[in-house]
């Protein structure tokens, strides 16, 4: 494995990887300028992203501009916080005003809103500079990011292995160090597996906790919006800048925002961790279920509490959450289906034309069923604090390998396996955060998945930061960067 | 319980799919049935679930305004 600073690498590699904390602590004591940390990360991707494709759009100029604005704000001792200065990238689902949003498709491909988003609005109040809009599967539906219209994204650990998706150009460009944190959404795992496939932190928050106004929807009812970090205290921060009510999101929760940095240091001694004995551990690799079980152990070193607990509402969530966002995307997407349907991916396609055979009861059971189970899966939580999972049944697969075979026999496309574990809590709408976790004996990262109660994010995070600590990732650099 | 429901059949997934407005040549509507299936079981499996007393999850609320114009769908 290549290490921070070696030769044969793209400019700036140090600067580059610095955490979104670090850079604008650099900013904040003007060692380092905005506009001289964009364009680290701008000749970055000029260098690097031929190769990786984790960009849709780079918005040089604009990037160059804003990063300008703000060192001449923080120099006037105008500074707005901790991202101020500070160069993230958007996923291409996120509305950005004047700049195009393709949602990686070629429907939209000349799409130019005439808004922000809610939260690419929040970010640039607390003065983030947006590099660009990063490659993702077409319309967030599918889990590889091999996107037809625009590249096919590869993983900065292995390039000839995906990156994840739908959010993999995001994870692709925050692992190859080319920009600092990056917007991700997910609607059936598709931050928290890219962030496990590329070695990255992956928080998909509570459902409403963070707006989807100006998101371009797959499933209305499981769209999250969230981070995608090197560290678990970035994860915080961004989410601090992210979370809050907005009147233009129906699904919006009015529940107080946390402080998420204030107690992240406070370790898990005394915390109950669950450890699901059914679904979770079932058709596993064998790298993954060992580093989970390392992480649960790890834990209980650092004083917590590890237990296996029963958890039957996972299968029928997975169900559940399987036929919502079948019938919600195609619902989405019916106008197109008929009058474009040439247009679409072909694979993208097939899965709108399934939710067109579904029934309104078949939908309506889903939502009842949800009901139920969230009603119970809430009531684990008085027993255990946080639950542990892999959050990918396997480490990424290649770019060409559609199928993975299990030893029982069994195949499962990629998509299932590697969003089977993260899409129960879709459904269930939970926090939940992806961490580093160790690797494959080929270096491929693996990732542990960290589950709480309805706006738990605070809780989430100090377990991730606990085990952070312990088994610490961020120095680790991937071949590509 | 119910019995799941049978895979289903070319012809069926001709009617499903011509309802919903789409004309898909024989080669699509093969390739739907092994995932439409797939669907269906799930979506059956939670027959086994005591849903008498449950209400859908709420998808309708009177709280906030109306999202901005879509793109277009």
């Amino acid at each position: 494995m290549s290490q921070p600073g070696g030769p044969g690498h793209a400019p700036g590699r140090d600067l580059a990887y610095l955490s979104v904390e670090a850079l604008g602590e650099r900013l904040r004591r003007r060692e380092l300028s905005p506009v001289e940390i964009t364009r680290v990360y701008l000749d970055r991707i000029a260098a690097l992203d031929p190769e990786l494709h984790a960009f849709i759009t780079v918005t040089a100029d604009q990037a160059l501009a804003e990063a300008t604005a703000a060192e001449r704000a923080i120099a006037a001792g105008q500074r707005r916080g901790p991202l101020h200065g500070v160069p993230l990238a958007i996923k291409d689902l996120f509305y950005t005003a004047g700049v195009r949003t393709t949602a990686g498709s070629r429907i939209l491909a000349d799409f130019v809103p005439a808004e922000d988003a809610t939260v690419v609005a929040r970010l640039r109040e607390a003065g983030a500079v947006p590099v660009g809009k990063t490659n993702m599967e077409e319309f967030a539906y599918g889990a590889t990011s091999l996107n037809p219209h625009y590249g096919a994204c590869r993983n900065p650990w292995d390039p000839e292995r995906i990156a994840g998706g739908s959010s993999g150009g995001s994870a692709a460009a925050v692992a190859a160090g080319l920009c600092a944190a990056a917007l991700g959404s997910d609607s059936g795992g598709s931050i928290r597996q890219p962030a496990a496939l590329c070695g990255l932190v992956g928080l998909k928050p509570t459902y409403g906790r963070v707006s989807k106004h100006g998101v371009v929807p797959l499933s209305w009812s499981q769209d999250h919006v969230g981070p995608m970090t090197r560290t678990v205290r970035d994860a915080a921060l961004l989410l601090q800048a992210l979370a809050g009510p907005d009147p233009r999101d129906p699904a919006s929760s009015d529940a107080p925002v946390s402080d998420y940095l204030g107690g992240i240091e406070a370790g898990v001694a005394g915390l109950r961790v669950g450890l699901p004995r059914d679904f979770f551990f079932e058709r596993v690799d064998a790298a993954t279920e060992a580093a989970v079980r390392g992480a649960a152990r790890t834990l209980e070193g650092l004083g917590a509490r590890v237990e296996e607990v029963p958890m039957p509402q996972a299968a029928p969530a997975f169900a559940a959450g399987a036929a919502i966002l079948f019938a919600e995307a195609t619902a989405y997407h019916e106008r197109w289906l008929r009058t474009r349907p040439a247009d679409y991916d072909p694979a993208v396609r097939a899965r709108l034309e399934v939710g067109a055979t579904l029934l309104a009861t078949d939908y309506l059971k889903a939502q009842r069923a949800r009901r139920l189970l969230v009603e119970q899966a809430v009531r684990l939580f008085d027993h255990v604090d946080v639950l542990l999972t892999p959050t990918s049944a396997v480490p990424a697969p290649r770019r060409d390998e559609h199928l993975i075979r299990w030893p029982d026999g069994t195949e499962e496309d990629v998509r299932g396996a590697t969003l089977r574990f993260t899409r129960v809590f879709n459904l269930l709408g939970l926090p939940a955060v992806s961490v580093p976790c160790g690797e494959t004996p080929g270096g491929l990262p693996l990732g542990l998945q960290i589950v709480g109660r309805p706006f738990a994010e605070a809780m989430v995070l100090r377990v991730a930061r606990a085990h952070e600590l312990a088994q610490p990732w961020e120095a680790r650099r991937p071949p590509l960067s | 319980m119910p019995d799941p429901r049978p895979t289903p059949s070319r012809a069926t997934l001709a009617a499903l799919t011509t309802a919903a407005g789409l004309a898909l040549p024989d080669a699509a509507l093969d390739a739907l049935v092994r995932p439409v299936a797939a669907v269906y079981a799930a979506v059956d499996s939670l027959d086994g679930l005591d849903l008498a007393e449950f209400e859908p999850a709420a998808v309708f609320s009177l709280a906030g305004e109306p999202p901005g114009a879509s793109p277009g769908a």
